[in-house]
């Protein structure tokens, strides 16, 4: 499965939404649920997903979707 | 050194000029180091005053410097108590006021040291940052004089960046900026807090003390009008202060983060804390909110302990960035209140959908009505638990309870509720006009006013401090 | 760099333009103190200089003039029961200029002397008549007089005016203008836009200021003529000056060897003095031991002045009834001015008929 697949179903598992379609713009302002409770929860399924770990500073400081890819794709996330 | 002063304004001159002097990076940092030094030497009655800052700043850099390339985690954590700790016997917290040093000292600056210091020890620990930072760099950047007395809080990422970067000769354009940003800082600072800080004393003067034989209901409404007043004294000076040192940075081209986004326009205390004071949140959102709630949910991963470990997590955060603003037992009850608020917004935010299901909570959301109790509910709030820093002896705190008793602070939570809904709902559409035909002034006209509106902040200044009789003090740096 | 100190030289110019505006408009709008015949800091809330400590600070120049003068000393009861124009009714060989300040202690009156004095030796060689309108309630430490934010070396409010806005510099006990008297005049309408700006605040605040903050005395004549003062009110201004005195029973040594001295440097040369002991409700005698203590002072450096004939005390005890006052030191209007009356009969006495001067020109 493409990154971006798995990403956007672990998307709509968290927020459990199955119309949310990701672009790197993306943003906590489009989705309602997004808050730092579900952000944080977000995380740990991509870091479980993706085998990949994320310190408390890269879990704060992502401002968009595209950083998400980004840093997965840094880490080697697969 | 007082910000409304000459001695200051000269000392930014002489900075500014001998930084934009030269085109070497390494002339420019020292600039700012000799600067630095100077600027918190302003603040120390002696050199002994001046060694537990020198000692605290050492203790850091030896546990980042002897920190190994992957650091075990009890190590990171020993150095962050050691720092802490250091901290807390720094600041005479509580019990510890027994067993201070046996001289004064200043501890002007220590808190936003310490956060610095600890988000090196754990950015470096997790890999975060490339390499450990230079006794110049770490110096600048855990002392740098913009950000030395209250922030803004800066990641060492946005700082090396900046510290590091190749000069670019200034531009007028650049120069008219950070002009305008200092300007809209004095007048905020010396103008807007002093008027609000002048009405504050003139009313809080009124029911204090021995005013103790006033009616219930003019004890209340003076209250009210006293605290809504601190919190406007303490937004505008501590938002102007911000604006100076953001500008101040603008002149030396060193691009600070923004502390401060329209706080009173928050619909909820949550995102209040997003926009007020946005660096310290941010900072505890990184280094205490979100490992608490990492771990915790990693220790229990089922979804439906989410909101408990939330409310958890916000719990601890709010009560410690209370209690980090002062070293008594009344910022204990701070922290409470902030911890409290945080969670009832919280549980507000859990309840409402289960209540309406989401597209009516949705809907309820948007009705104008319900956004300005809600911005004017974080407003009353806020500025009741504000009460805590303006009545510094716990005594005095349970006092004045005492006699506004809770229908009091209840009435005094649905007058500031309402006055500031109604307020909002007039002043929001006239600033955002005001805004909008700034922003559309042509690039020779908003230079002239640029210029126009320094010059009338200058005199501005000067006369309102005369007349008041007093250059305002910066009252956040005593947190 | 260039690029800074040039935007920087654009705002400082606009600035000092803007500034050079204000100063025109305070200089059209201020009364000239080389323009007036006398000075009366009752006039003050009418000018731009709104206090009276402003006012006495600008007006100096007014002093200066050649000619003989009556200048009050005192406090607010001076100031409402020596009224230079009922003085000036019976004192016609003088001008007469009144100098007192609300809530003053012998120190700031010894300022105030200090002013006079300084400012009259421009006229040369004087033949002055000072007039002090003394009551127990000058005599208080100045540690407790004067203490807040501030006044951390308890300065009065004469302290706080002259160094507020740069241009007078101390000098020995007292302040002489920043660049010498030469060029006071310039350095003094240069800060006058303080003033003005001042005054604009506070006239457009006036109202508000009233009604959530102060309660002056806003009384009528009328209304103090008829006034009566009761118990509550006694104990009240009896708890309010054993705090401005700072004790409950004592009064000051060192503010009697300060009048002491205040009296010494005005009876030089030619110049007299008039002690007025200013009456007060005979109800203090028995609330507090200060106004006893205070009598047997004045009374002893009475008699250590004894000798000296350019000194006279003049005592008003006939005035003490309770109902001659609208407060517990003010006299009422026509009491006011039955006390004025008396008052200038004894300058007159040592002014005008000891020198057979009647007119204002010699």
């Amino acid at each position: 499965m493409q990154q971006n697949e798995k990403l956007q179903r672990i998307f709509r598992d968290v927020f459990d939404d199955p119309t949310i379609e990701l672009e790197p713009t993306m943003t906590a302002d489009d989705i309602a649920e997004w808050d730092s409770l579900s952000h944080v929860r977000l995380m740990l399924e991509v870091s479980k997903a993706f085998g990949v770990r994320f310190s408390a500073s890269e879990v704060s400081s992502l401002n968009n979707v595209g950083d998400l890819q980004a840093l997965i794709s840094s880490k080697g996330g697969a | 050194m007082n910000f409304v002063s000459l001695h200051f304004i000269a000392f930014t001159l002489v900075t500014v000029l001998a930084y934009q002097a030269t085109r070497s990076v390494t002339a420019r940092q020292w600039v700012l180091l000799i600067a630095s030094a100077y600027f918190i030497s302003t603040y120390m009655l002696d050199i002994k005053s001046a060694l537990p800052l020198v000692a605290f700043l050492g203790l850091g850099y030896v546990l980042i410097v002897g920190m190994s390339a992957t650091p075990s985690r009890v190590y990171v954590a020993a150095a962050v108590c050691l720092m802490i700790g250091s901290f807390l016997y720094l600041k005479q917290f509580f019990f510890l006021t027994a067993v201070g040093l046996p001289f004064i000292y200043a501890t002007v600056g220590l808190s936003y040291v310490l956060f610095r210091i600890i988000s090196l020890i754990v950015d470096l620990s997790n890999q975060d940052i490339d390499g450990k930072p230079s006794p110049a760099a770490y110096l600048a950047y855990t002392c740098g004089f913009t950000t030395f007395l209250s922030g803004p809080v800066q990641t060492w990422t946005s700082f090396k960046s900046e510290y590091e970067k190749p000069p670019a000769p200034i531009t007028e354009g650049e120069v008219l900026r950070a002009l305008s940003r200092i300007a809209t800082g004095y007048f905020k600072l010396a103008i807007v807090a002093a008027a609000f800080d002048y009405l504050f004393q003139n009313f809080s003067v009124q029911f204090g003390g021995s005013a103790h034989g006033l009616p219930w209901f003019k004890t209340v409404s003076l209250y009210t009008v006293s605290a809504a007043a601190y919190t406007g004294y303490l937004y505008y000076n501590f938002s102007g202060y911000m604006d100076i040192v953001i500008g101040i940075g603008g002149l030396l081209q060193f691009k600070l983060p923004e502390n401060f986004n329209r706080p009173f326009s928050a619909k909820s205390f949550l995102e209040f804390w997003q926009r007020w004071h946005m660096t310290m949140s941010q900072w505890f959102k990184t280094y205490l909110f979100t490992p608490i709630m990492l771990t915790t949910m990693q220790r229990l991963p089922d979804p439906k302990h989410s909101a408990a470990i939330g409310l958890f997590a916000f719990f601890i955060t709010f009560l410690v960035m209370g209690i980090w603003h002062g070293s008594t037992a009344v910022f204990v009850v701070y922290g409470v209140l902030m911890a409290f608020g945080a969670c009832a917004n919280k549980l507000w935010q859990i309840a409402m959908p289960r209540a309406l299901g989401k597209p009516g909570y949705k809907s309820l959301q948007k009705r104008p009505v319900y956004i300005q109790l809600c911005k004017g509910l974080t407003f009353a709030f806020f500025t009741l638990a504000l009460t805590c820093l303006w009545t510094p002896e716990i005594g005095q705190l349970f006092g004045l309870a005492g006699r506004l008793g809770l229908s009091g602070l209840l009435v005094s939570l649905g007058a500031l509720t309402l006055c500031f809904a109604a307020v909002d709902t007039v002043l929001a559409p006239v600033a955002a006009m005001e805004f909008n035909a700034l922003s559309g002034l042509e690039t020779r006209y908003r230079d002239a006013w640029t210029v126009s509106r320094c010059a009338g902040v200058i005199l501005a200044v000067v006369f309102v401090s005369a007349i008041l009789n007093k250059a305002p003090e910066f009252v956040y740096k005593a947190f | 760099m260039i690029v800074v100190i040039r935007v920087l030289s654009r705002v400082i110019l606009l600035t000092a333009a803007l500034y050079a505006g204000v100063v025109g408009i305070a200089a059209f709008l201020a009364p000239r103190g080389s323009e007036a015949r006398a000075v009366d800091t009752r006039t003050a809330p009418s000018t731009v200089y709104a206090t009276a400590t402003k006012y006495l600070m600008f007006m100096q120049p007014a002093l200066r003039e050649k000619g003989r003068r009556v200048i009050i000393l005192g406090a607010s009861n001076a100031d409402l029961e020596l009224r230079p124009d009922v003085i000036g009714r019976t004192v016609r060989c003088a001008t007469i200029d009144n100098l007192s300040i609300g809530n003053e202690n012998i120190t700031e009156l010894y300022q105030t002397a200090q002013i006079a004095v300084k400012n009259r030796q421009f006229s040369g060689d004087t033949s002055d008549v000072y007039v002090l309108g003394l009551w127990f309630g000058l005599f208080g430490d100045s540690k407790a007089r004067w203490n807040g934010p501030g006044r951390q070396n308890n300065e009065s409010d004469l302290d706080i005016e002259f160094q507020r806005y740069g241009n007078y510099r101390k000098a020995g006990d007292f302040y002489e203008s920043r660049f010498g008297p030469e060029y006071e005049s310039v350095v003094n309408g240069l800060v006058s836009p303080f003033a003005l700006i001042e005054k604009v605040f506070r006239e457009a605040t006036y109202r508000a200021r009233n009604f959530f903050f102060i309660r002056p005395d806003s009384r009528t004549d009328a209304e103090r003529e008829a006034a009566v003062v009761s118990e509550a009110e006694r104990a009240a201004a009896v708890a309010y000056w054993q705090q401005q005195l700072g004790s409950r029973e004592h009064l000051a040594p060192a503010q009697f060897e300060l009048l002491a001295k205040t009296i010494k440097m005005l009876s030089r040369g030619r110049n007299k003095v008039i002690v007025v002991d200013l009456p007060v409700p005979n109800w203090w005698d028995a609330a507090v031991p200060m106004n006893r203590e205070y009598k047997d002072r004045l009374a002893a450096l009475e008699t250590a002045l004894a000798g000296d004939d350019a000194v006279r005390f003049v005592g008003l005890s006939q005035y003490q009834k309770p109902e001659n006052f609208s407060d517990e030191v003010h006299a009422k209007p026509s009491v006011a001015t039955m006390i004025g009356q008396d008052v200038a009969k004894a300058i007159n006495a040592s002014a005008c008929e000891s020198t057979q001067q009647t007119s204002l020109t010699r």
